[in-house]
């Protein structure tokens, strides 16, 4: 061991991150060998609860509906995600520059709000759904129904597709291109023969990661499958609670256990692909930009109508009833709005105790927390900073598993970690328990940006410093953090902005004093409070739009 | 005194054996100058003295302190062995101003802000920066950064100061200026200054020593005179200077006298080093183009070639002269018409080694 290169500091902290993420795993694997909840006496160690589990035919059933949905949302996705990266990186459409962070927006809404939105604008009794009712007779729609809810969710996960598609465009030389068509191929069979093999492995990666988003889909399954009868693993462990009566945890851990064995392997397909994809990408010669395909005046119709349709689809309609729901307190057929008008929703809000602390959590979650997160993400990526240990490796393979786990499973493992461990259970009840949960749920995303700004730090950078007489400390406090400060700053907005669309961590959290908006709702869907849902749901998408405006403002980059 | 003393460094990186028991030492006003090729190692044993990189086994001592001992298993941490670093990339500080890169040095070591402040003001003054102390290393232009890079490593007064190829950054008539000043100003502060390069022009006119570096072992050491007019191995003869290089057979003469034997040609002249020529076997001769002369007219040591072509070169003409199976190049002031020249080559300018096929130049 080298004296002098922070060893002490670098173990600690990755053993504290060690601890974080695999005792709640670990705590999973153990609940699904039990024969009942952990606190019960009478269980032991065995197989009941997974051939209880594996005896469910709707265990079954919702297995396979969730590869059902999973593909066929990949399926949507997909092709939209490439054409639409294609079309702004490669043509001259109009007004492409403006429309590249516009594009993104769907992502950063939280998918129970999403959710919500389609239910109350094109539900069978939405707002849209009646105007078209009043116009043609009949709604030619049906949301509720697994058919609804893949479109509507490949629609919502297009921009997850055009992230990396559109980056691989960008990066790719345009020379390759442009030998090509020196060649004498023509602009189309160029993008054809050339572009979309290169970008072949973008687009797999795409794939790879909307397969594993829609495993551990929640929200949208939630609202819009729910009602009829359509169930997926997540929901299907959420319902587990209400179907049995009794804490059925164990039954529980049994399904997320299945999950981790299906979204595991996927995760790690991912980061073999990526690494992989880089390989591809460091091919060709310099990366000068091509010349954009010019469409014509038929074709610029018809790219503004596609990318207008999708738009109207899958923001404005969602978004726009939610808006409109928010200030009515009546909808249905025959009922004139103008005479509902109202801002009762948001003054009830204001009464109840448990609404109020909501929204004051939420937003010291994502601003406070956030804050903290980044700094602790800043810290686990330091001690794997330049490492001359396996230490980085392992970090590598630790992060991989809370992203395998959907929110909603990392919030139900802390959960019983905060009820197992009885020096934690003072913590259950405060917003502590919620914030180390995002903390997990978020880290990979964090850690990701953090590392990505470090690696803009040229090692002689800080080599010069220690050279100079500072020591590891002294060189990140002085040299490596001012240097990436905004980097950081970016990152705290980015991850303000997840923790506060952040929705199924905090389901089984929540407590009394501890509730945060997105978990309320999930709550609250179940009594059927629709107006309060609205007002909630418009207020998430305010604070998102903030915290957006703010992350723009910032110069922050998404980069996965 | 000696201030710097290296004992066999053994340092592998992954699979390759980088360093292979490179030895010296090093002294106040004096310049060492770390001459090889890319992959000889010498920027690998410059990190081993700062302390970024850890060797395997070997001592390294910096004033009276080992800072580096295999055996005793003592490895100093960079920050604590005082030494100043200029890098390749000069690597200031982006959000620190010129004065705030050159200070952090003092401020590390506990000087109070005015006395630290002065100081930096006296010395960016010396160097001719003094009006830029409140710019930050984008605005300025390579040769400004430069100085700052070697402001900033020397105002704390190391016990040594390590150049990693300082001048290869900056363009070919600044790097004529810096490589005088620099050793001009190390010499003048009485430092014990080390630095690595691969350029030949740059070592010989910078440096008091030369450590010739292969493959992680020194080749050869002395100063830039003896490196380049006296090489003690065919590497060092070859790697300096622009050469002629010639193959043929060996002839053993009276002592040190041997001559190289080809398709209608002998060239006399000296064994100077490893490896030695061996009687009637295969052997190279270098000769340094300049120690080539043409003549007119025959004369003692002269041998008859025919002119091939003149390559004109802006200060000089390049010959390109042959004779049988043997090339030469010669350089001189006039251009030379075709037909045959007298070129006169002294025994002494041509070192034959024995070939033992494994080296390249």
């Amino acid at each position: 061991m080298q004296r002098g290169e922070a060893v002490v500091f670098r173990g600690l902290a990755l053993a504290t991150l060690t601890v974080l993420v695999l005792a709640p795993v670990g705590l999973i694997v153990y609940q699904s060998l039990l024969s009942g909840p952990f606190f019960d006496k009478s269980a032991h160690i065995g197989l009941d609860a997974a051939s209880f589990v594996f005896s469910d035919p709707d265990f079954w059933k919702a297995l396979s509906t969730t590869t059902i949905f999973s593909l066929g949302m990949v399926a949507v996705a997909v092709p939209l995600g490439a054409a639409l990266a294609f079309v702004l990186t490669r043509t001259d459409l109009a007004g492409r520059h403006w429309l590249e962070p516009l594009v993104l927006t769907p992502m950063f809404l939280s998918a129970i709000v999403l959710g919500f939105g389609y239910t109350v604008s094109m539900g069978p009794s939405g707002f849209v759904s009646l105007g078209v009712k009043k116009l043609i007779g009949f709604v030619p729609w049906n949301i509720y129904g697994l058919p609804g809810l893949i479109i509507i969710a490949g629609l919502s996960h297009v921009p997850h597709v055009y992230l990396y598609a559109a980056s691989a465009m960008k990066n790719l030389p345009a020379d390759l291109e442009e030998a090509a068509r020196t060649t004498g191929a023509s602009v189309w069979r160029v993008a054809w023969h050339v572009t979309w093999p290169l970008i072949m492995p973008a687009l797999i990666f795409a794939t790879a990661l909307n397969v594993l988003l829609g495993f551990e889909a929640f929200g949208l399954p939630l609202i819009l499958g729910d009602p009829g009868g359509v169930l997926v693993l997540t929901t299907y462990i959420y319902k587990l609670t209400t179907l049995m009566g009794v804490p059925s945890y164990h039954l529980m851990a049994v399904v997320a256990v299945v999950l981790l064995a299906i979204t595991f392997p996927l995760v790690w397909i991912q980061r073999r692909l990526l690494a992989r994809a880089r390989r591809y990408a460091t091919i060709g010669g310099k990366g000068s930009r091509a010349t954009p395909i010019r469409l014509g005046q038929t074709l610029q119709l018809v790219g503004w109508s596609a990318i207008g349709l999708w738009l109207l689809v899958s923001v404005l309609l969602p978004i726009g009833g939610i808006a409109v729901r928010a200030f009515v307190d009546s909808w249905g057929e025959g009922v004139d709005l103008t005479q509902h008008l109202t801002l009762a929703n948001f003054h009830d809000l204001l009464q109840v105790a448990s609404l109020m602390r909501g929204l004051i959590n939420t937003v010291l979650i994502a601003v406070v927390g956030g804050a903290l997160a980044v700094a602790s993400y800043l810290v686990i990526a330091l001690a794997a900073h330049r490492s001359t240990s396996r230490i980085g490796g392992l970090l590598d393979y630790l992060v991989l598993l809370p992203r395998a786990l959907p929110g909603l499973v990392i919030g139900l493992a802390f959960f019983w970690v905060f009820l197992f461990v009885p020096i934690l259970q003072p913590l259950r009840p405060t917003l502590v328990s919620i914030w180390i949960a995002y903390l997990i749920v978020g880290l990979s995303y964090g850690l990701r940006l953090i590392q990505a700004t470090l690696l803009q730090v040229a090692p002689e950078l800080e080599e010069s410093a220690r050279v100079t007489g500072a020591s590891i400390y002294r060189t990140w406090s002085s040299v490596v953090v001012p240097i990436i400060q905004p980097g950081l700053v970016g990152a705290w907005a980015l991850i303000m902005i997840t923790f506060l669309k952040e929705y199924a961590t905090g389901v089984y959290l929540m407590a009394n004093g501890t509730e945060v908006i997105g978990s309320l709702i999930v709550s609250l869907l179940a009594t059927g409070a629709l107006d309060t849902i609205a007002a909630l749901s418009l207020i998430s998408v305010v604070l998102t739009t903030i915290g957006m405006a703010l992350a723009m403002r910032l110069g922050a980059r998404r980069y996965d | 005194m000696t201030d710097l003393v290296v004992e066999s460094i053994h340092k592998t990186l992954g699979p390759v054996h980088v360093l292979k028991g490179a030895s010296f030492t090093a002294s106040k006003g004096m310049i060492v100058a770390l001459l090889g090729a890319s992959g000889s190692g010498k920027t690998t044993l410059l990190r081993c003295l700062a302390g970024l990189e850890v060797p395997e086994s070997g001592r390294i001592t910096i004033g009276d302190a080992p800072v580096f001992d295999g055996k005793a298993r003592i490895a100093v941490p960079p920050e604590k062995r005082n030494i100043g670093l200029v890098f390749q990339s000069y690597a200031l500080w982006p959000h620190k101003t010129v004065a705030e890169n050159v200070a952090f040095g003092l401020k590390l070591r506990g000087v109070a802000t005015a006395q630290a402040a002065q100081r930096v003001d006296a010395t960016l003054e010396k160097l001719g920066l003094g009006h830029l102390s409140e710019r930050y290393p984008f605005q300025l232009s390579g040769g400004q950064q430069q100085r700052v890079a070697i402001c900033r490593a020397l105002i704390y007064e190391p016990s040594v100061i390590l150049l990693d190829e300082p001048l290869s950054n900056l363009d070919a008539k600044l790097r004529e200026e810096a490589r005088f000043w620099i050793r001009k100003l190390i010499l003048d502060l009485k430092l014990c200054a080390v630095v690595v390069t691969h350029d030949q022009g740059e070592a010989l006119a910078m440096s008091d020593r030369i450590l010739l570096l292969k493959d992680g072992r020194i080749v050869q050491e002395g100063s830039p005179v003896d490196i380049y007019a006296r090489p003690a191995h065919r590497y060092t003869a070859e790697f300096l200077g622009m050469n002629n290089i010639v193959t043929g057979v060996a002839r053993s003469q009276t002592g040190r006298a041997w001559s190289l034997e080809g398709e209608g040609w002998t060239l006399p002249g000296t064994a100077v080093g490893e490896p030695e020529p061996r009687q009637g076997e295969k052997a190279v001769a270098i000769v340094r183009m300049e120690r080539v002369r043409t003549h007119n007219q025959p004369g003692p040591n002269r041998m008859q070639m025919t002119v091939d072509g003149s390559v004109y070169l802006g200060d000089r003409w390049e010959y390109r002269l042959i004779r049988g199976g043997l090339a030469l190049r010669a350089q001189g002031e006039e251009p030379i018409g075709t037909g045959s020249v007298w070129c006169e080559i002294k025994p002494e300018h041509v070192w034959i080694f024995g070939d033992d096929g494994a080296l390249a130049a």
